[in-house]
């Protein structure tokens, strides 16, 4: 099928878009397969899950989202000046690629705090909490440690994406329309944060 | 998108997560899941219909979303159905 003939009478325009929308697809059932996995746990008779929530730091929790936020807005924008054919287009993407890593530089802090506390990675917790029934603490970590784990692969994936089309903008054929497509998988990551964050940090 | 309309999405999302994390610390009980739940939900439709274009794209994009909830309810529905009616 000819490039012009795709997407033909669906209301598509031959863009790549329903493509990337397919694989976010399988991406959302691979996110909620791991949610679901951490609501089986915590609806597990005897599991403290609010304990293991209290443990993590809703400061750095809470700025994480902001920072997550604002590189989707910087993304939106840059997509937008994309389209303009402004030049400010490919600064957004670069700025959305340095709130990337800052929100990685937080999340990597975070996990050396637990750390230090003990609490990661696949320690057993008898000797820290003797009477707390440990066992259901490292449940929680586990679980946080997976969910927040691929999350953070992912973020890495769009640093990758987002950072190489701002790099190589003038050899791309049409970087806007390509900036336009890594946005949806950066607006994604940052949609599944914000199911991620508050079932972490405020199961309080 | 205008960058008025993805401004004010921005600001709203903000406001969302304020109120999400301030109701952290008033003890409704289950009522703290509910209110977080439906604000992440309302965070996603925003990301979803602003930045990602849902509210204006195809019917084919439209129905690839549509299958995704789809899967989503029957796994979450099939699963937790067991944790609820023992």
């Amino acid at each position: 099928m000819s490039a012009e003939a795709q997407g033909h009478a669906t209301g598509v325009e031959p863009s790549g878009e329903f493509g990337v929308f397919v694989f976010l697809v399988s991406e959302g059932l691979l996110f909620s397969a791991l949610i679901l996995g951490y609501l089986v746990a915590r609806l597990a008779p005897g599991a403290d899950f609010a304990a293991g929530s209290r443990e993590l730091s809703l400061p750095l929790g809470t700025l994480n989202t902001a920072v997550l936020l604002s590189s989707s807005f910087c993304i939106a924008l840059a997509t937008i000046w994309g389209s303009e054919r402004s030049r400010w287009a490919r600064l957004a993407a670069l700025a959305t690629v340095a709130l990337g890593i800052v929100f990685l530089c937080i999340k990597g802090y975070e996990y050396f705090e637990e750390a230090q506390k003990g609490l990661l990675p696949f320690r057993d917790m008898s000797d820290r909490y003797p009477k707390a029934e440990p066992q259901h603490l490292r449940l929680f970590f586990d679980v946080y440690l997976a969910l927040t784990g691929t999350h953070a692969l992912h973020v890495i994936s769009g640093i990758g994406l987002v950072g190489g089309i701002a790099l190589f903008w003038r050899r791309l054929a049409r970087p806007a329309h390509t900036l336009k497509l890594a946005a949806l998988y950066w607006h994604f990551i940052d949609v599944i944060w914000v199911f991620l964050f508050p079932l972490l940090y405020l199961a309080r | 998108m205008t960058i008025r309309a993805a401004l004010l999405t921005y600001v709203g999302l903000l406001l969302l997560l304020a109120l999400t994390v301030a109701s952290t610390f008033v003890p409704l009980g289950a009522g703290n899941s509910l209110i977080n739940l439906a604000v992440a939900v309302a965070k996603a439709a925003l990301i979803g219909m602003v930045f990602m274009h849902l509210r204006r794209s195809g019917l084919l994009v439209s129905l690839t979303v549509a299958v995704l909830l789809f899967w989503i309810c029957l796994m979450y529905g099939l699963t937790l159905n067991d944790y609820f009616t023992r």
